[in-house]
């Protein structure tokens, strides 16, 4: 066995995370949440009451959101997966997770500067959808694409970047952006996660011996 | 004997045998993975991969847990410290061989 075959096995273990969808449903909620939460500011104006307490309350939001998606994922795992392909913990690299959020960070304020300066060229422009566009598709590219191998991160990232750049030119309410965005997205995330979740299981019927030794 | 086959002889042989260092491999990628998940990406049997696990485990090269997951009875398998750095050990030997070839 080569130590290039080794990089190889190291890597599909990686993406076996991704390879039932479930994280990808899971993120599709979270998102529909999001365009939800939008598109109420947008109906009620930002200035109203129900829009100032949503924006109070979205640091809250979000993190039962994030612990509800990662308790959600865990339950599904344990009933769907690990009886089918069983379980795995992944460690946690503290240097290469810092790496990683520095890359992010950096590249959403080079982003962030680059579509202030655009948007005061062109008036129709919304930045903050373009920003919000580009930063997903990067996270998808770069931390799901590239670091597991899977193609399909990689088409769902350039997906998030055109409809970022399509909806920033669109000349609709900010809010109504953000939640053409999130809505849009949080479906394709859950049409994708729904089709690999339905081949997963095609593929890995539960045997009634499965379980671990 | 040269530097070449003496770099050769003093692979750890408990390692590179082809199912144990598969083994060793998927277990250097993750914290902890259960037998079912080993026994699926390796494509061993469930006798010969007990029987390959025991080996690695009286080395000291991997723990064995037997626990819960729900209701899921599970075997979890580690690499221990001294697992992590043979396998990192017999890793640079085979490259630094490779090269040299």
């Amino acid at each position: 066995m080569q130590t290039q075959d080794l990089s190889q096995i190291e890597q599909r273990v990686k993406r076996y995370w991704y390879e039932d969808g479930i994280a990808e449903l899971a993120g599709g909620g979270m998102f529909i949440l999001l365009g939800l939460y939008f598109a109420i500011q947008g109906i009620f104006g930002e200035k109203s009451l129900v829009s100032v307490i949503l924006q109070v309350s979205l640091a809250l939001l979000m993190i039962a959101g994030a612990f509800g998606v990662r308790w959600l994922v865990n339950l599904l795992k344990t009933r769907l997966t690990y009886p089918r392909t069983g379980y795995v913990q992944y460690r946690v690299n503290e240097q290469d997770t810092k790496h990683r959020r520095y890359t992010i960070a950096g590249s959403a304020m080079l982003i962030a500067v680059a579509s202030v300066v655009l948007a005061d060229y062109i008036r129709a422009f919304d930045s903050m959808v373009l920003v919000t566009g580009l930063l997903v598709g990067l996270i998808l590219i770069v931390l799901r694409g590239k670091s597991a191998g899977l193609k399909r991160f990689y088409v769902l990232g350039v997906l998030s970047v055109l409809l970022g750049a399509v909806l920033s030119m669109s000349g609709l309410m900010q809010a109504y952006n953000l939640t053409l965005f999130y809505g849009l997205s949080g479906i394709t995330f859950i049409v994708s996660g729904g089709l690999t979740l339905r081949r997963y299981l095609h593929e890995h019927p539960l045997q009634p011996e499965a379980g671990s030794e | 004997m040269s530097d070449r086959l003496r770099s050769l002889t003093d692979l750890d042989r408990v390692i590179h045998e082809p199912a144990r260092l598969l083994i060793m491999t998927i277990l250097s990628a993750v914290d902890s993975a259960d037998f079912l998940f080993l026994q699926n990406e390796t494509g061993l049997t469930k006798g010969n991969l007990s029987s390959h696990l025991s080996k690695l485990e009286e080395a000291g090269y991997i723990e064995i847990q037997k626990t819960f997951k729900g209701k899921l009875p599970m075997t979890i398998c580690r690499l221990t410290e001294s697992g992590q750095l043979a396998y990192q050990n017999y890793r640079q030997q085979m490259q630094s061989f490779i090269e040299n070839t």
